[in-house]
C-alpha cells in the first residue's frame, strides 16, 4: 500500500457542546474514507416549521399529521446526528408568520431536543438577513450551524455568528472560484474559516450531480493541497433536491432509493454533512458509512 | 515517462497526416497524453518503436469481451478524476444469476432483464450482460443456465475449469469473461478459447503476481477481481489499484476490475463513482437499477461538453389550450430545473427549448445564442402556434431586455418571468390567468 501523503487538510467542525450533545467533523487528511480512522460524516434529518400543501406527498406522510415540536421528536426518535431546523413560514411570499415568530418559535423548539442543531431560513436572500439574526441570537452559546449566507447577504450572518458563536453555511453556485471567494470575504468578517462550512449547491442525481460531485471532488482537492481558504468542511442538502425530483413523486422506495444514491455520490466526492428528508434513508446510510469508517455499532460521534 | 519532445525527436517529422494528426509535434503530444497507440504512424522506425512503445502504451488497457458484433469495452482510463479531463468507458452492470434457480425461474428472471430499458435524456440503456454462478456444482446445471442466456454477454463463474469448458462450447457468438482460476491451465484456455479471464485475489500484491504471470504467458487481455469484505476495502482496494496503474504506471494492475456489489445498492453506487469496470448485482428491480444507471450516465458523462437537449417543445403534464408556455435554453442542468420547479407548480405547461449550443441562458444571451430571433424560429419551428389558444409566452427574467424585439419578431406577448428557476411556481401562480 502507498500511503498519499497531503501537505493540506480539511478543516474539523464541531456543531452543539455544552448540554447539548457534540459532533465533530472533518480534520482528514486524505481524501474520502481513504485513511484510517477516518472521521464519520455526519448524518441530519431536516424538520420544516410548516408543511406546505405542495410538499412531496411521501414526505407529507412522514412528517405532516404533528407539529413543528412533535415533529422535532419525532425526528430525534431515529438519531440521527443532529436536526437540521428549517424556517420557511417567514417566506415573504408564504406570509404565515413574522420573523419574530418564527424566533418565538425557536425558542420553544430548541429545548424539545438535546441534539446539535442546524438552524436554516427560508432562502430568500433579504428575509433572511432579517431573520437569521434573531434565530441566531436565540441559539446564543449552543454553537449551532447557521445557514444560508449568500453573496448578498454574509456580512450580517457572519457577525451575528461571531457575536454568538455559531458556525455558517457559505453557499455559492456550483464554482471553485466564488466558493473560495466568498470564504475569503466571510473570513474578512473575522469567522474563522473553521466555523465555515461549504455548500456549492446540491444537485440530485440525474439533475446535474455530476457538476455537484466535481465540485466537491475540486475543493477535497485543493484542501489537501495546502489551499487553505477551500479547507472548509461541505454540506449538502440532499433530501430537499432529491425529493423534488419526478422520480421521487412517483414511489416513495424510488424516492429513498434516489435520496441515498444522491447522498452516496457526495459523499464519495468529499462532503461532510448530509441533510436527509426521510429517516429510512439514514438508517440506510447510517450503515454505509459505519462500514466506509469502520466504525463500530454503538461508539459514539466524539 | 517520455515528454512530448523526446517522442517528437523519434517521429519521421514528415508531417504526412496519415496518422490523422496535422503535425508529428501535434501526434507527439498525443502520445506524451497516451491518448493514441504509435502504430497510427506507418513510418516509424522499427528502433524507434522498440524506444517508445513502452512510454506510448496506455497505462490502463481498454478490455473487449461479449457478443462478436456488438463487444463491450471496459477500462482505457488515463485520469483518476472525472474533472481532470473525462472517465471514458462506463461500467458493465452484469445481474447475477444461480444455477441452482429452476428453469422456468431463471427463463421468466432472463425475460425480465431484457425487457427492461432506462431511458435517459436521448438515450436508453439496457443490463448489459449477466453473470452466472456454479453453486450447484453441477457441471450440467451451469451449461443449461448458459444455454438459456447466451444472448447475452455472458460472466461465467466456477472454479472448475471442465465446468467453464464446456459452458464455453456453447457460446458460438460471443467472447465470454470467466472468473474462477489463474493457474497456467487457465491462462491456457483462456488463450485457446478467447475468453476473457478475471484473475481473483485476496489482495493487490496477490493480484498483481498472477496478472504479472499472465501477461508473461502472452495474454493481455484480462480482467481483475479483488475480493473484498466491504465498501471501505472496496474503495481503498480499487482506488489504490487504479492510482497505481495511472499514476505510476505499474503494468500488471493497468486492466479493468470487477467489483461486487451483491444486493448493496450503497456499494454499486461506490464502484461507479470509484473505479469498477463491471459491476456485479443481485437485483432486476427497477426502482434500484434506475438510480444506478442515473448515476454511471452522470459520472461518466463528459465534463468538457455540456449536456444538452433536444431544442423542441417539450410537455410539463398534461398542457391544453390554455396552458402557459416558458421558453429556455437547451442546457440540459437549465432544462431540468425549469422542469423540475414547473412540475412543482402543479401548473400543466408547455416548455420551448431553444437551440442555443448547450448554454445557460445568461451565457448564450451574451453570445448571442438566445435572442429574439432564436425564440422566434423556435416558436414557428414547433406546433406551439396549434397548440395554444393564447399567444403568451412567458421569457426567463434575466433576459427582460428581449421583451420589445421579441413581440416585434413574434407578433407574441412577452411576460417577464422569474429571475431564477426555484421562483417559477410562485410567478405562475400569481401571473398566469387562464383567460
Amino acid at each position: 500500500m502507498i500511503r498519499e501523503e497531503y501537505q493540506g487538510k480539511v478543516s474539523a467542525l464541531n456543531i452543539g457542546g455544552g448540554k447539548r450533545k457534540k459532533v465533530v467533523c472533518g480534520g482528514h487528511t486524505s481524501l474520502p474514507f481513504l485513511s484510517t480512522p477516518y472521521q464519520r460524516p455526519l448524518l441530519a434529518l431536516e424538520v420544516r416549521d410548516v408543511i406546505l400543501p405542495d410538499h412531496n406527498q411521501y414526505l407529507k406522510k412522514i412528517w405532516a399529521e404533528e407539529n413543528f415540536l412533535s415533529r422535532i421528536k419525532k425526528a430525534e426518535s431515529y438519531s440521527p446526528d443532529l436536526l437540521c431546523l428549517r424556517f420557511i413560514s417567514a417566506d415573504p411570499d408564504l406570509n404565515i408568520a413574522t420573523e419574530e415568530q418564527s424566533a418565538e418559535l425557536l425558542k420553544k423548539a430548541k429545548d424539545v431536543t438535546d441534539l446539535p442543531l442546524i438552524i436554516t431560513g427560508c432562502g430568500d436572500d433579504t428575509k433572511d438577513e432579517e431573520l437569521l439574526p434573531l434565530l441566531s441570537d436565540v441559539m446564543k452559546g449552543e454553537n449551532a450551524l447557521l445557514g444560508v449566507a449568500t453573496e448578498e447577504n454574509y456580512r450580517i450572518l457572519a457577525v451575528s455568528c461571531l457575536a454568538n458563536g455559531h458556525s455558517l453555511i457559505a453557499e455559492t453556485p456550483l464554482d471553485v472560484n466564488l466558493a473560495k471567494q466568498l470564504n475569503i470575504l466571510i473570513h474578512n468578517t473575522g469567522l474563522p474559516l473553521e466555523k465555515i462550512v461549504m455548500h456549492h449547491a446540491t444537485a440530485a442525481l440525474g439533475y446535474g450531480i455530476e457538476y455537484c460531485y466535481s465540485i466537491i471532488e475540486k475543493c477535497r482537492l485543493a484542501a489537501l493541497g495546502g489551499d487553505r481558504m477551500l479547507s472548509s468542511v461541505m454540506l449538502n442538502f440532499v433530501g430537499q433536491e432529491s425529493w423534488k425530483t419526478r422520480e421521487a413523486h412517483k414511489s416513495e422506495n424510488l424516492g429513498i432509493n434516489w435520496e441515498v444514491i444522491t447522498a452516496i455520490a457526495c459523499l464519495e466526492a468529499g462532503t461532510d454533512i448530509i441533510v436527509l428528508d426521510h429517516p429510512e434513508s439514514l438508517i440506510r446510510l447510517r450503515t454505509s458509512l459505519r462500514s466506509l469508517t469502520n466504525e463500530r455499532i454503538g461508539s459514539t460521534n466524539q | 515517462m517520455l515528454t512530448s519532445l523526446q517522442i517528437y525527436n523519434h517521429l519521421p517529422k514528415t508531417n504526412c497526416r496519415k496518422c490523422n494528426f496535422p503535425t508529428c509535434l501535434a501526434f507527439a503530444m498525443a502520445l506524451a497524453q497516451r491518448r493514441v497507440s504509435l502504430d497510427k504512424c506507418p513510418d516509424i522506425s522499427e528502433e524507434a518503436k522498440r524506444l517508445l512503445s513502452e512510454s506510448s502504451r496506455p497505462p490502463m488497457k481498454t478490455i473487449k469481451f461479449g457478443m462478436k458484433d456488438n463487444k463491450i469495452e471496459i477500462g482505457g482510463e488515463v485520469v483518476l478524476f472525472r474533472h481532470e479531463k473525462t472517465f471514458y468507458h462506463q461500467p458493465a452492470f452484469a445481474v447475477l444469476l444461480s444455477d441452482t434457480t429452476p428453469g422456468e425461474e431463471l427463463k421468466e428472471t432472463i425475460k425480465t432483464i431484457k425487457d427492461m430499458k432506462f431511458e435517459l435524456i436521448d438515450k436508453t440503456f439496457k443490463v448489459d450482460m449477466i453473470a452466472i454462478k456454479n453453486d450447484s456444482k453441477d457441471p450440467d446445471a451451469f451449461v443449461q443456465c448458459v444455454h438459456l442466456a447466451q444472448n447475452f454477454p455472458l460472466l461465467l463463474i466456477s472454479e472448475n475449469l471442465d465446468t467453464i469448458r464446456k459452458a464455453r462450447d456453447v457460446l458460438k457468438n460471443q467472447m465470454p469473461v470467466i472468473l474462477g482460476g489463474s493457474s497456467e491451465e487457465w491462462i491456457k484456455f483462456a488463450i485457446e478459447s478467447d475468453s476473457v479471464p478475471a484473475i481473483k485475489g485476496r489482495s493487490l500484491d496477490e493480484i498483481a503476481a498472477k496478472s504479472g504471470q499472465a501477461q508473461s504467458h502472452g495474454l493481455n487481455n484480462i480482467i481483475l477481481y479483488p475480493e473484498v469484505l466491504n465498501i471501505k476495502e472496496a474503495l481503498m482496494t480499487l482506488s489504490q489499484s487504479w492510482k497505481l496503474a495511472l499514476e505510476n504506471n505499474y503494468r500488471a494492475l493497468g486492466f479493468p476490475l470487477i467489483g461486487r456489489a451483491g444486493k448493496d445498492l450503497a456499494l454499486a453506487a461506490n464502484f461507479i463513482c470509484k473505479y469498477a469496470g463491471i459491476i456485479i448485482l443481485e437485483t432486476t428491480d427497477y426502482q434500484e437499477l434506475l438510480p444506478l444507471f442515473t448515476l454511471r450516465f452522470n459520472i461518466y458523462s463528459d465534463p468538457r461538453k455540456p449536456l444538452m437537449m433536444e431544442p423542441k417543445l417539450y410537455e410539463i403534464g398534461k398542457p391544453g389550450k390554455d396552458s402557459p408556455v416558458l421558453v429556455t435554453t437547451n442546457f440540459a442542468l437549465t432544462f431540468y430545473m425549469v422542469r423540475s420547479e414547473v412540475e412543482a407548480s402543479h401548473i400543466s405547461s408547455y416548455l420551448l427549448v431553444t437551440e442555443s449550443d448547450g448554454l445557460s441562458v445568461l451565457s448564450a444571451w451574451a453570445a448571442d445564442k438566445f435572442n429574439a430571433e432564436v425564440i422566434t424560429r423556435s416558436i414557428k419551428n414547433s406546433d406551439i402556434e396549434k397548440k395554444v389558444k393564447h399567444r403568451k409566452i412567458i421569457i426567463p427574467g434575466c433576459v427582460a431586455s428581449l421583451k420589445a424585439k421579441l413581440e416585434d419578431e413574434s407578433g407574441w406577448k412577452v411576460l417577464i418571468g422569474s429571475g431564477e428557476a426555484p421562483l417559477i411556481p410562485q410567478f405562475l401562480k400569481r401571473h398566469w390567468k387562464q383567460d
